[in-house]
């Protein structure tokens, strides 16, 4: 095999539960994104993009969706058939003295020392596939290099207010970590970790075995790893990234990134054809827009049907959205129907599910509507739903204000 | 249907495309926002479960070449069997079926595995069940079975390239013209469906007796020898002969029965893949009656016109009854009706252009219009 000087291993394992029902059938890196993406697809092309032609995959939590999304690798020519490199899904399995399931991040990196071994990298790339950003790695390893750092975190600036969700890094005039703290309640800092790490392999080899022999830890690279390698007086840096980046954990901050997307052009820009985002593309016919209806700041997908109005929102694949229905700011996913006359606000409709005729999806919160969910004709589904008197009396004023 | 092979045959006729075909093949001609010709009959033939294509092309094949690849997208990227492209004998001539191009392949025909042929035009715009094809031409123990659409009206410039078919009792066809309309509008649908070794005869006659075409010169002597069957076809029918009859039956995919039935009905016309976001409209954009494909972009007004891939529309354009290829540019306050703009074409700030007639205006690929000199 020959010998790969950065080769990723992205982690995608994780369920996402704040994702609610989004991620109830896959894996959060396959929940569809932006009308024709899912979000692994951000993280995979970014990885092509930078010259990093092979890359890990570690799956554990309902990963079908994921492993069929994937397949051979050639939506991003990363094809596992590529004689060095390529892409590898790597479940977690069982070996002569047993195995087990990936019980961190770490320790999911732990199980597959072999297949890293087998590329003898110099540099290891440590990813996650649940973050909307467009970013060239080998930037970021040129900084490593230079520094002759032993981890680099790549780092983003947030809002102060929003510092105490991330990981927060405190760093000297150099960038030198000399601190980090998981979510912090009074943050010094507002540079937080976008869960993108460089680590010389032999040294993070090193720590893992430690890290796996210590029946007290987490096996997570946030809370274990990285805290022992600063106690330990390793040189960890952070790099900086100027630009969109976007952690889609939770249904308000997918819902959030994906009204960013329809607002900023230049994000999905498909005549940028230095940074494309590559996705494995359906077979649909191109949608047609009917004479009465109305699209205004809205992203429509192939195969959809569109008869009624559609504002500032997100259209999959084969939707068919019926006469004078009304979306706004909302996601509707592959294949929902939306009946006649049916109004959705803020609300993201999950794939295939169908909204009868003149129903009414919306309120103030977001609301989701599971896959596969079939709605009656006049349903009304929102939060308010689940309201008391006086909230109700709120909840009617706001239908009105909804028309 | 594992026992049928599939041949595309060269259609010769290019001129009628004007300036489309200066670059391509009629093959790989683009239709309907993100399909090329070839993509109807190649995939009515692999939804059926062909597995083994040859298509004929001429030298203009590199658009054809780039767009069919390995055969991925049509399951034809196969150990055995596959997609086969195939040289023509010959560039251009009169011929509406030419015996020579496919007596030049003979030997690809001989090797491979499968009993039977289904003969296929490249310019033929339909969704067919092949299977039942088949399953009717082994019921009638037919030598040949010609697949005919009814009630086909072709456009008055077309006519004289029609070929018509007359039905005789049991579904036998007994005769054939060109260029003369029959009762009916039976039109033959230039796919036929026979045995190998039927097709290995004709090709040493064609050699031998240098009867070269077979609708001309082999199908009128054979309709009393043979036993020929006509199987009718229902469904939507679009006979692509010329540069108007293109826009027309893209015209048609705007009429919703069309779509349905051309796109969803009896299986997906495949087609090469590409990347791209879905398609952006912007504030203040207004379309209505439009088929658009990924990756436009979209601020002016459209109505009632195909939009491939890539196009732009500018703010304060307006765009009627028009084609726009991959990757058209159209600038602000620009108004056209009624053209066909093919690849990358860009019209510049405030330029009109607008069809006199019901017949569209052609740009040619990569022309810039408007903006003074």
């Amino acid at each position: 095999m020959k010998r790969k000087e950065c080769i990723a291993m992205l982690l995608a394992g994780g369920q996402g539960s704040r994702l609610r029902v989004l991620t109830k059938n896959l894996a959060k890196p396959a929940v569809p994104f932006g009308g024709k993406y899912r979000i692994i697809d951000f993280s995979m092309s970014n990885c092509i993009n930078s010259g990093i032609d092979t890359v890990g995959v570690l799956t554990q939590y309902k990963p079908q969706v994921l492993n069929a999304y994937i397949g051979e690798g050639s939506a991003w020519d990363l094809q596992c058939y590529s004689r060095d490199g390529g892409v590898t899904i790597l479940p977690p399995y069982v070996s002569e003295d047993g195995g087990e399931w990936y019980l961190g991040t770490a320790h999911s990196i732990y199980q597959n020392l072999e297949f890293i071994d087998k590329y003898n990298p110099k540099y290891v790339l440590i990813i996650s596939g649940d973050h909307v950003y467009k970013m060239d790695y080998s930037l970021m390893l040129k900084e490593h290099k230079a520094k002759n750092a032993d981890v680099t975190i790549s780092v983003v600036e947030v809002d102060w207010e929003e510092a105490p969700r991330f990981g927060i890094m405190n760093t000297d005039e150099n960038g030198r970590i000399n601190e980090f703290k998981e979510k912090p309640a009074h943050p010094q800092s507002n540079l937080a970790s976008m869960g993108v790490y460089i680590f010389n392999w032999s040294s993070l080899k090193e720590y893992l075995e430690k890290d796996v022999a210590d029946n007290n830890s987490a096996h997570d690279f946030g809370k274990d790893i990285i805290p022992l390698m600063l106690r330990e007086k390793q040189k960890l840096y952070a790099y900086r990234f100027q630009g969109y980046w976007r952690d889609v954990g939770t249904v308000e901050s997918y819902w959030e990134a994906s009204m960013d997307v329809i607002d900023d052009h230049d994000f999905l820009n498909y005549f940028d054809n230095n940074w494309n985002i590559f996705s494995a593309p359906v077979l649909q016919p191109p949608h047609y827009i009917a004479a009465g209806a109305k699209v205004d700041r809205a992203l429509i997908s192939d195969g959809c049907w569109i008869d009624g109005e559609v504002e500032h929102s997100i259209v999959f694949p084969a939707v068919l959205v019926g006469k004078n229905a009304k979306i706004k700011d909302s996601i509707i996913m592959a294949g929902a129907q939306i009946g006649q006359g049916a109004r959705i606000e803020k609300a993201i409709i999950g794939e295939n599910a169908v909204i009868g005729k003149n129903s009414f999806i919306g309120s103030e919160e977001i609301t989701v509507i599971e896959d596969d969910q079939k709605l009656k004709e006049n349903s009304q589904i929102g939060c308010m739903l689940n309201l008391n008197k006086v909230e109700k009396k709120k909840a009617e004023e706001i239908k009105e204000l909804l028309g | 249907m594992k026992n049928v092979m599939g041949i595309i045959h060269h259609k010769k006729d290019e001129d009628a495309f004007r300036e489309l075909t200066k670059h391509r093949c009629i093959a790989a001609i683009p239709f309907g926002g993100k399909y090329r010709l070839v993509d109807f009959p190649l995939s009515n033939m692999t939804n059926a479960g062909i597995s083994n294509v040859g298509i004929i092309t001429s030298l203009k094949l590199r658009s054809l070449l780039g767009h069919l690849g390995t055969g991925k997208e049509w399951g034809l990227d196969r150990k055995h069997d596959g997609l086969f492209i195939l040289p023509a004998a010959s560039e251009k001539n009169k011929r509406w079926l030419d015996l020579e191009d496919i007596y030049a392949n003979q030997d690809y025909i001989v090797n491979s595995n499968q009993e039977y042929v289904l003969l296929s035009g490249s310019n033929i715009v339909c969704n067919i069940d092949l299977r039942k094809v088949f399953a009717y031409h082994c019921e009638k123990k037919a030598d040949l079975t010609i697949i005919y659409g009814e009630g086909y009206k072709f456009l008055p410039q077309d006519v004289a390239r029609g070929v018509y078919l007359k039905k005789g009792v049991n579904g036998r066809i007994t005769a054939v013209s060109i260029g003369t309309p029959v009762e009916n509008g039976v039109v033959c649908m230039d796919m036929y469906l026979f045995k190998k070794s039927f097709l290995l005869q004709l090709l040493q006659e064609c050699s031998d007796l240098g009867k070269c075409d077979f609708i001309s010169e082999v199908l009128p002597l054979k309709l009393k020898e043979m036993k020929i069957y006509g199987y009718a076809h229902e469904g939507y029918l679009g006979i692509v002969n010329s540069w108007q009859s293109l826009y027309k039956h893209q015209m048609d995919l705007l009429n919703p029965k069309v779509w349905q039935e051309l796109f969803f009905a009896k299986g997906l016309i495949h087609t090469k893949l590409k990347d791209g976001p879905p398609a952006r409209y912007c504030e203040k954009s207004e379309v209505h009656n439009v088929f658009a494909s990924p990756g436009c972009l979209i601020e002016g007004k459209v109505e009632n016109s195909i939009l491939f891939r890539k196009v732009i529309i500018g703010r304060g354009a307006v765009v009627r009854n028009s084609i726009l290829m991959p990757r058209v540019e159209i600038e602000e306050n620009v108004t056209l009706d009624g053209v066909i703009l093919d690849k990358s074409v860009r019209v510049k700030k405030g330029a009109q252009l607008i069809s006199s007639d019901e017949n569209p205006v052609i740009i040619e690929k990569n022309i810039v219009i408007g903006g003074g000199l």
